[in-house]
């Protein structure tokens, strides 16, 4: 068959196959699918061109996270079974096809079907794209899995600083009445339409190259040197398997969805806010001392920590142990955010500092996860495992804003507030913290009983069951 | 019944391999170098002042 290439059978890898090959294949993936973050560019020009809100405009990017969530836990285990590159490639299909669609509703001005295409199509292939890397990665490096699954999840973070950019110059080609220098100045819709052409177009050929190039280990095979025995003898590095079915019966799941909700809904809280947030803490009167293009950078600033966060903190994981870093994500992040509250408005240096180590901390929370997830269940359906978890960040999508937004509305209109009104707000955000400081305290190795044989491990390994 | 035999894979050459290597981490580093460049020129107003 002509699509056999990507049978689980033809992508192990031969003996003295290069796992540094594999790093670049995932970011090939999560650099393209990142773009999911950039969708602010061309916000007001689709408003524009549909004659729309921005809710009415908001609700594209809304849909395809809910459907990263919901096609990253139903299809998990269909990742798992198929293996990484049929999951890449249905990724970047889907991904691809979501943009094209896209085009076609906003070159007819028909809003669902961008709804349709961005949102439902291209939200599965980016829950498909965001899981299909993760298990493979932890397979190929189990002396650092922090360390690779940081590097691709960092790429998530990174797909947005390019797509940013790059769409801006685009949608400025293919308009020459666009000026991406002047906020004001708002694009065609017919230059949407090119872009997301050719953002589909070549986000399916970079992604090819994570299809291509992937490939999962040979069975039993381990990294030179590597001492499985001694990664096993670390607290809470567990070397039995549990199955995705079995994991959300345990205690230990929860616990885990409970710390990585909570850390989004932190970390949110401050990304959701971030330009007002800025100029209200520093202002006097009816005028703030960070002009409008202070705070822009303010907010690229904080985008550079969040995926610096995901590398840095990850691979630190590998060294001080998953449970740890996940008491420095929330303990600090806790004393950061009363920083923030109490001293954050008396110094513009203090309060930059302070809200980027916080989203340093909301990126090292998702890169982390996978491998504390790899402690603790083995790898045998990690990455469907880690789907499931995923729908911990839909639910945040929803109650970060919905925090943060609820106090700021009571007191005012982000933008013409003052730092006092961001209290109530950012302490709420401490207690959050303080939920998920006590949930990871309680993360203790899974018990025997939730196990698998390693009969049956193996069997699915070779793609019998 | 034909008996079943286990093929050992033939290794992967090495030398094959630097090419690629340098082909695939430039196609994904090349943007996010232009990514990071262009967020860093963003963040330069953050500390002008």
């Amino acid at each position: 068959m002509a699509l056999s290439f990507l049978d689980r059978e033809h992508t192990v890898a031969r003996p003295g196959y290069s796992r540094w090959l594999i790093p670049p294949a995932a970011l090939a993936i999560h650099l393209c699918i990142g773009q999911a973050y950039a969708t602010s560019v061309y916000k007001n020009a689709l408003v524009t061109h549909f004659e729309s809100s921005l809710t009415a405009i908001g609700v594209i990017f809304s849909i395809a996270i809910v459907m990263l969530g919901l096609s990253a836990a139903v299809l998990g285990t269909w990742v798992e079974r198929v293996g990484p590159r049929a999951a890449m490639f249905a990724s970047a299909c889907l991904w691809a096809s979501g943009f094209l669609v896209g085009a076609l509703g906003i070159a007819t001005s028909q809003l669902w079907l961008v709804y349709l295409g961005y949102g439902v199509i291209g939200g599965i292939g980016l829950g498909i794209g965001y899981i299909s890397p993760v298990s493979t990665l932890i397979k190929w490096f189990p002396d650092r899995p922090g360390l690779a699954t940081g590097m691709a999840i960092m790429g998530f973070g990174g797909g947005a600083l390019v797509a940013s950019p790059l769409s801006r110059q685009l949608m400025a080609f293919y308009d020459s009445g666009y000026d991406p220098a002047d906020p004001t100045s708002v694009a065609s819709g017919s230059s949407v339409t090119s872009l997301f052409v050719t953002l589909g177009t070549v986000y399916f050929l970079v992604m090819m190259l994570g299809v291509f190039t992937v490939k999962v280990p040979p069975p039993g095979w381990s990294p030179a040197g590597f001492d499985a025995g001694a990664v096993a003898a670390k607290p809470m590095v567990s070397t039995a398997n549990v199955s995705a079915a079995n994991a959300i019966r345990t205690p230990q799941f929860w616990l885990l969805w409970t710390v990585l909700f909570c850390n989004v809904t932190a970390g949110i809280g401050i990304l959701e806010q971030a330009a007002p947030m800025i100029q209200d803490f520093f202002r006097d009167g009816d005028t703030s001392s960070v002009a409008p293009t202070t705070a822009a950078g303010f907010v690229a600033f904080l985008s550079l920590f969040n995926m610096a966060g995901r590398f840095v903190w990850s691979s630190t994981s590998d060294y001080i142990g998953r449970r740890p870093t996940y008491i420095m994500y929330l303990g600090v992040g806790m004393v950061l955010y009363v920083l923030l509250a109490t001293v954050g408005h008396l110094s513009t240096l203090v309060f930059v500092l302070v809200a980027a180590v916080i989203l340093s901390f909301y990126g090292g929370g998702f890169a982390t996860v996978p491998a504390y997830l790899r402690d603790l269940f083995g790898t045998f359906q990690v990455g469907a495992i880690h789907g499931r978890l995923l729908t911990a960040w839909s639910a945040a999508g929803i109650a970060g804003p919905l925090i943060i937004n609820g106090f700021l509305d009571a007191q005012g209109t982000p933008g013409e507030l003052v730092a006092a009104d961001y209290r109530p707000a950012l302490f709420t955000m401490v207690g959050v913290l303080a939920l998920g400081f006590v949930a990871n305290i309680l993360v203790r190795p899974v018990a025997e009983r939730f196990h698998e044989a390693p009969s049956r491990t193996d069997a699915f390994t070779e793609g019998k069951v | 019944m034909p008996e079943q035999t286990t093929e050992q894979p033939a290794p992967e050459p090495t030398a094959n391999q630097v090419p690629r290597l340098i082909v695939t981490w430039l196609v994904v580093t090349a943007p996010l170098a232009y990514g990071l460049f262009q967020t860093v020129k963003g963040v330069v107003p953050l500390f002008a002042e």
